[in-house]
């Protein structure tokens, strides 16, 4: 599961990275309320799930509450690349004096946890690995050893970063460590990660993923869901412990296995090439044991499948 | 099955659907009992054809159920490939 | 000749008492695998009736090892107790550990993954897999016995149904080993470290590979083949009409952005001089092509 950028600044804030601070607005009321809350200048942050906000005008500068209240009315209800503005998030404004970027992720090519570090931050990071490598330090972490505030510092050296702030920003990379092991991640990236012109390190956004085959020991996790983005249909099946993926073809698809329904998917479009087209409707995966019980339904399931499809 | 055969029968969008199982721990047969007893339960609601492929563990018992139960709007075919066809076709109509 | 696998492994169930874990053993048993028993800490001493068979449960897998020889362990734990199990296999030094259970967090696995290279000693496949068959000789995990019998044909996929499609497809071929790797994004066992092994084994003549979308496990596996693999190999990678962004039943299967998509991996494994089918029956003909052409 992605979070949004407000839930990504709310956790990092729990596990003490440096942030500003930030609220969650859903009208333009809330957005002013929170500018007040807040004081000062306040940016109003489209929250949505996709990269280029920015430049398709879902992030605003705001100089006092009122006119928080006028932006943020312009970016609720916006389109961008698909993705429906429900939310914005009102944060702080700070003086900027340089960019950096910090992430950890899944490595899964070695089956391991890689930190990123670059002073060039603030840009798409893909385009600093591709053109300028030696900009990116990378560096692997043992899952059993993590990252003591040693090895952090090792890494942030590498990663070029001024003497002055590299003890703080050490500190934030094991905090960072402490976040991702802490909450099953599979992504904690800081783009960028700031140093003010006051000199404080703060993480001014912030990606996470979280691990959906962890959610049995983060019963929290189950707040984070966005609902709103979710298919009813999708929501539907996820209730029965159905595997399911809303699709736009005409073809409803059920198989056992994913590999089988992937591969069925595909043998469907190919054979609907002859028939104008012919895609399908989605992916169901009836699959493995622990669903087999699912098929042994009793009548009163079924009558809730009944009942909560009525909008159908 | 059921569930999942209702919840896809309930996509306004599906013309047909394609039952496609290689029988392991999920047996052919309990794929087959599960799509008429589905098709029990919806009675008049199902109206969309409903093409089925079935292989694997316990597969002949599958196949005796369907072929049995003898619903209108279910039929068998015996590969992939010639599934997805007719799927394909009966969608495009 | 069969790899990883073959008639005298003797193997233990982690997970045997619990209710998988015993559907599991029957089925095994019956198609010839050399169970000797099982672990379930906190029930040794017991003995499980299982298949005509007195199967005694042991609270560890060191002690199991020393009463029965096993050198090999399947495990059907729950995801919560997974780690343990697997980590309790490795301090045990069994050669082979297959995990079979679905839904294990990703750290877990790093982490018994990371400790299995520091022992040094144990191959993991799985988890999040159907296991390994060498038909004829031995089944571990969950892959029907009967869809075919031994053969000359290696198979390596990340999916289960689509493997036993795939055997099912080819049975009057038969395989030498069919392997499950898995679908999560960190597996113990590689598509690479199978076609090594299947390149290494005289008796397997050509080699099937199945991908599927998500991460870049099949365009490494392209790199290798063209360094190391002389035998022929036909590829299918399912996945071609799945949208970016929605993960597909696998937690690794998902297409983010450019990466990860059939496509560039078809593309990958043709460079490499492998025949990519579009569908399974497809890939089968393909395969059924090269093994003529060697003959000839």
């Amino acid at each position: 599961m992605d979070l949004f950028e407000y839930q990504a600044r709310d956790l990092f804030e729990a596990s003490g990275v440096p942030v500003l601070a930030g609220a969650v607005a859903s009208t333009p009321e809330q957005a002013q309320h929170a500018a007040e809350k807040i004081g000062g200048k306040v940016v109003v942050k489209a929250q949505v799930k996709i990269g280029g906000r920015g430049k398709a005008g879902g992030v605003k500068l705001a100089e006092n509450p009122s006119e928080a209240f006028e932006k943020a009315k312009a970016i609720l209800g916006m389109d961008i690349k698909g993705h429906t503005v429900h939310k914005v998030m009102i944060a702080g404004a700070a003086p900027i004096e340089s960019e950096y970027y910090l992430a950890i992720l899944l490595d899964r090519a070695a089956r391991s946890f890689l930190v990123m570090a670059s002073v060039s931050g603030g840009m798409d990071i893909e385009e600093v690995a591709h053109k300028t490598p030696e900009k990116l330090a990378k560096v692997h972490v043992d899952p059993n050893e993590g990252i003591s505030a040693d090895k952090a510092l090792d890494i942030v050296r590498k990663g070029g970063f001024p003497s002055d702030i590299e003890k703080a920003v050490a500190d934030v990379l094991v905090t960072l460590w402490i976040t991702f092991k802490d909450s099953d991640a599979t992504l904690v990236e800081v783009n960028p990660l700031v140093k003010t012109t006051d000199g404080r390190i703060i993480a001014l956004d912030g990606k996470v993923t979280l691990d959906d085959n962890a959610a049995f020991r983060h019963p929290d996790h189950e707040a984070l869901i966005d609902h709103a983005a979710t298919n009813p249909l999708e929501a539907l099946a996820k209730e029965k412990d159905l595997n399911y993926v809303k699709l736009d073809g005409e073809v409803g698809v059920i198989g056992n296995g994913a590999g089988l329904v992937m591969s069925t998917l595909d043998v469907v479009a190919y054979a609907g090439e002859r028939f104008g087209g012919v895609k399908p409707a989605n992916f169901l995966d009836i699959g493995g044991a622990h669903q087999l019980k699912l098929w042994l339904m009793d009548y009163q399931s079924f009558s809730a499948i009944q009942r909560s499809s009525q909008y159908l | 099955m059921a569930d999942g055969l209702s919840i896809i029968l309930g996509d306004p969008a599906v013309k047909s659907v394609f039952v496609n199982v290689f029988g392991g721990i999920t047996a052919c047969d309990a794929v087959a009992n599960g799509i008429v007893q589905a098709l029990a339960m919806l009675g008049d609601k199902a109206t969309k054809p409903i093409v089925v492929r079935l292989d694997g563990n316990n597969v002949l018992e599958g196949r005796r159920i369907l072929n049995e139960a003898n619903h209108p709007l279910v039929q068998q075919l015996d590969t992939m490939d010639g599934a997805a066809a007719k799927a394909a076709e009966l969608a495009a109509k | 000749m069969a790899i990883f696998l073959d008639e005298n492994t003797k193997v233990i169930v982690q997970g045997m008492t619990g209710s998988e874990g015993t559907k599991h053993t029957r089925r095994m048993i019956a198609s010839g695998t050399k169970i000797v028993g099982g672990v379930t800490p906190g029930k040794g001493g017991q003995v499980v009736e299982i298949e005509g068979k007195s199967l005694p449960v042991f609270n560890s897998v060191s002690e199991a090892v020393a009463a029965t020889g096993a050198n090999a362990s399947v495990i059907f734990v729950p995801p919560k107790f997974a780690k343990s199990a697997v980590v309790d296999a490795i301090d045990a030094h069994l050669p082979l550990i297959v995990v079979i259970t679905e839904g294990i967090p990703v750290h877990d696995t790093a982490s018994f993954w990371a400790h299995a290279q520091k022992v040094g000693s144990s191959r993991i496949i799985g988890p999040n897999c159907p296991g390994l068959i060498s038909p004829g000789k031995s089944n571990i995990g969950i892959t029907p016995s009967d869809i075919t019998g031994p053969g000359k044909i290696g198979l390596v996929s990340k999916s289960g149904t689509l493997t036993y499609q795939m055997m099912y497809e080819l049975r009057d071929i038969g395989f030498t080993t069919a392997v499950g790797i898995g679908g999560d994004p960190i597996i113990g066992t590689t598509h690479i470290d199978c076609l090594k092994a299947f390149q290494d084994d005289p008796d397997t003549e050509a080699i099937v590979m199945i991908g599927e979308i998500g991460g870049d496990a099949e365009e490494r596996a392209a790199s290798f083949i063209k360094d190391y693999v002389t035998k022929p190999v036909v590829g299918y990678v399912a996945g071609f009409t799945a949208p970016e962004g929605k993960t597909m039943g696998h937690a690794g299967a998902i297409v983010s952005g450019s990466s990860g998509t059939a496509e560039a991996k078809k593309v990958a494994l043709e460079a490499a001089g492998v025949k990519v089918g579009k569908t399974p029956s497809e890939t089968a003909n393909l395969l059924r092509a090269v093994l003529n052409a060697t003959k000839g």
